[in-house]
């Protein structure tokens, strides 16, 4: 009985492939598992199998046909069918369709510049004479090995459990210093899809009279202006409790402690490592722990690093007059710092979706009197 | 010679209409057609264009859901094939006028027909009499008077155009201009359209036409107004079109500068009828030119020159002939452009009223069709009556049938607050516009 070989659904994105190789020829003798001919669709190259045994009787496309989900693409039978497919007299060829497609100017519906497709991280390479099965392809380019180094178990093609054994066999490389712990694509995407988020922000700034600190600066050397802003806004956060939520899609989880994340300007990125519950520590516990925040970063250690309700910019070092710090969801504020003669500029972003207006400026004018009073953070 | 009760020139919207409203009273009615019935409207004008239009709007949504990502790639057309597949409509259509025609018992002669005596036309040699006489002999395009007009293409060669230009320019910001500009744009045309008024539609709602500037713009179709055309140059296969402000290059340049009624021909001057300086044959109120027995409709009298327009007074031309003494009131008459977005008026605008709006913005189904837009209502400002509206965005020209109700019937707040709108439904937009102006 003759069996018809039709085209799988290729896969969930497309069920058009074009037919790349032929394996097979009318009369060859095939059993289960043989490759009979080879289509690729827009992702990969897929082997057609034969699920039977017997001879091809008949081949239905040429090579380079496109062929859809569901197209016959041969025949196998026993050698009865075979000998009655030879015999069978030759079809009259089918009237030539009036093509002028030849005359069609198809154009991409995008324009060009905008079809350009976005540039995307490096592939793993994926060798197209190397035959793989799209899983294989899959799982090579996820565990990033190199397909052309993969001996198919079977000789004819990759399949997954190819790539499994290769991933086992291939040795981990030497450990690498702590710094690039992080690689710097993954660490960069993170920080990309956090940034997606476009937070509405308004911003307050205040200019504050730094005699205060440079009091406190006298005795504790290791304190800094942002160590300083950051411990007045650890007590602000203990009476605006808006200053210890995160905006989570409308609810707004509160935290007991005041977090306050300090923006650190990492090589692969602005990170912002958090002091916990900052409200309990004084201007030279806030120093220590924003120090050993910093290291750990340095090393690759991201475990100071999440989302924190305050964040506080440092750009003291920089001769700017102000900086507007940019808030990422789920925080709900943001403050940036800089240094002129006698001041300090702190510029507050915050969320305008949970804060209001009148709300920011109260906070800014309550943090400037912090600044310049510290003892009003002790009522 | 051959007798009949009415003799109607011209096969277009004013023409087939009148012939089908006077057979089907039982008028014995001949009708002459020079080239195909459906006139401009139908071969070369509103519905070829209408069919460009829609593949021009599917593009332009592939596009929008490609950018959004839910389309992975936006594949490719053909601007061929786009343009062969209107001649089956054109023929579906004009198939459809021959049939009705037909079972009407109207008799369709083809030739161009022109005045023997007032009763009295000849065409293809023969001579037709009948009582009454419609002129109904539409409108061609205007070829504007400056050096190298003749490398100028007319809306009717644009729609026959096989291949897709690089640069187009467009010599006119009118109705034509605009749809055409909209059209090859999503195409994938540069387009620059040259008006030579300070502005484009200049007697509709001014925000309502600052809104669809802006939007097409944004599609990148360049708008420059207050610019005159001196001259067009072709100089190795590229067409350089010199303004008042410099000079643009195209590889087509198409002259969308207004139309001309069409009496060349017609030997008016045998029926003791004179043309108008402007080429349009005067008419009353009952559409009847100076010679009683003997109408015009349609673009053949100016005014409108839209195909609606032509219908209303092929049925007051009829009516009048059939003894029913009817005028002509053209005040509700709905003016839309098929630009992408659209924009549809009906009535007056806020010159003459109170005006209140409502931003597509405001409405779920724009938002959940991602359209933008926005619906202007203009509300006398003493008897509080509904007495215009714009609509610029998605749907405009449908919605402004039910804008033309309440004009018509001259709608107050209370009438529209009694009105229950389906939703979600962009006409929601009508009624939030009504009730939101402030007197």
């Amino acid at each position: 009985m003759v069996k018809k070989v039709v085209m799988p659904a290729a896969g969930q994105t497309t069920d058009i492939a074009t037919v790349t190789k032929l394996m097979v020829s009318v009369g060859d003798s095939v059993k289960k598992g043989d490759v009979l001919l080879e289509v690729e669709t827009d992702k990969a190259v897929l082997p057609i199998e034969s699920f039977a045994r017997g001879f091809v009787t008949e081949i239905y496309v040429n090579e380079f046909d496109q062929v859809d989900a569901g197209t016959l693409l041969l025949a196998i039978g026993d050698a009865a069918d075979l000998e009655a497919a030879k015999n069978k007299p030759a079809e009259a060829p089918a009237p030539a369709v009036e093509d002028d497609d030849d005359e069609d100017d198809f154009v991409p519906v995008m324009p060009k510049s905008e079809s350009a497709p976005a540039p995307a991280p490096a592939p793993v390479k994926v060798s197209v004479s190397g035959k793989a099965m799209p899983n294989a392809k899959k799982l090579a380019s996820e565990l990033g090995i190199d397909l052309d180094k993969i001996m198919p178990s079977n000789g004819e093609f990759i399949k997954a459990c190819d790539v499994r054994a290769a991933a086992e066999n291939i040795k981990k490389p030497e450990i690498a210093p702590a710094e690039d712990v992080i690689p710097t694509a993954r660490m960069r995407n993170t920080l990309s899809r956090r940034w997606e988020a476009f937070v509405p922000t308004f911003g307050v700034s205040v200019t504050c009279s730094d005699e205060a600190y440079s009091k406190l600066a006298e005795k504790s050397p290791a304190v800094s202006p942002v160590h300083y802003v950051m411990m007045a806004l650890s007590r602000l956060a203990q009476r605006y409790p808006i200053l210890r939520a995160l905006n989570d899609g409308g609810k707004l989880p509160l935290s007991e402690g005041s977090d306050i994340g300090l923006a650190v300007f990492a090589e692969n990125g602005t990170v912002t490592s958090v002091v916990e519950s900052a409200e309990k520590l004084g201007a030279n516990a806030i120093a220590e722990a924003c120090e050993k925040n910093l290291t750990l970063v340095a090393k690759g250690d991201l475990s100071s690093v999440r989302p924190c309700p305050v964040s506080v910019y440092d750009a003291t070092g920089y001769k700017v007059d102000s900086f507007t710090a940019p808030v990422c969801a789920p925080g709900v504020a943001a403050f940036g710092i800089t240094l002129g003669e006698g001041r300090v500029a702190v510029s507050g972003s915050f969320d305008i979706r949970v804060i209001e207006g009148n709300v920011g400026a109260s906070i800014m004018s309550d943090l400037r009197d912090f600044i310049e009073n510290p003892v009003l953070m002790l009522i | 010679m051959k007798s009949f009760e009415l003799i109607i020139i011209g096969g277009g919207p004013g023409g087939y209409t009148a012939a089908l409203a006077a057979a089907r009273a039982g008028k014995r009615v001949c009708l002459f057609e020079k080239d195909s019935l459906g006139g401009t409207c139908l071969n070369v004008g509103c519905i070829p264009t209408k069919y460009l239009l829609d593949r021009a709007n599917a593009l332009e949504k592939i596009r929008s859901m490609t950018e959004e990502g839910v389309l992975r790639g936006a594949g490719e057309y053909s601007f061929k094939r786009v343009m062969r597949g209107k001649a089956p409509i054109i023929e579906k259509l004009t198939s459809g006028i021959a049939s009705m025609l037909r079972s009407a018992k109207a008799e369709v002669v083809r030739g161009t027909a022109s005045f023997k005596n007032a009763n009295t036309v000849v065409c293809n040699g023969e001579e037709y009499s009948a009582g009454d006489v419609i002129i109904a002999t539409g409108s061609s395009a205007i070829k504007l008077p400056f050096p190298g007009s003749e490398y100028c293409i007319d809306s009717t060669a644009a729609l026959s155009l096989t291949k897709l230009p690089k640069k187009l320019c467009i010599i006119g910001g009118g109705v034509i201009g605009l749809e055409f500009a909209s059209a090859f744009s999503a195409f994938g045309s540069d387009v620059t359209v040259i008006e030579m008024m300070d502005s484009i539609l200049p007697r509709e709602e001014k925000s309502a036409v600052d809104l669809l500037v802006r939007s097409l713009t944004a599609k990148g179709i360049k708008i420059k107004c207050s610019v005159k055309v001196e001259s067009v140059e072709k100089i190795e296969g590229i067409y350089t079109v010199r303004t008042s402000s410099g000079n643009i290059d195209a590889d087509c340049v198409i002259s969308a500068a207004g139309r001309r009624a069409n009496t060349e021909g017609l030997a008016l001057e045998n029926a003791g009828i004179t043309p108008e300086k402007n080429g349009t044959v005067a008419v009353n109120e009952y559409l009847e030119t100076k010679i009683p027995h003997i109408y015009a409709i349609g673009d053949v009298i100016g005014g409108y020159m839209l195909a609606h327009a032509a219908y209303a007074e092929a049925e007051v031309a009829v009516s009048n002939i059939l003894g029913n003494k009817k005028e002509l009131d053209h005040r509700i008459m709905p003016r839309c452009v098929y630009t992408i977005p659209p924009l549809a008026a009906v009535g007056v605008t806020s010159e003459n009223g109170a005006l209140g709006r409502f931003d597509y913005r405001g409405n779920g189904f724009a938002v959940a069709e991602g359209e933008s837009g926005c619906v202007f209502a203009v509300m006398d400002r003493e008897t509080k009556r509904t007495v215009g509206f714009t609509v610029v965005g998605a749907a405009a020209p449908e919605m402004i049938a039910a804008a033309s109700i309440a004009v018509e019937r001259g709608y107050t707040q209370d009438d529209w607050r009694a009105l229950t709108v389906a939703h979600p439904s962009l006409s929601e937009t009508l009624r939030e516009a009504a009730l939101s102006v402030k007197f």
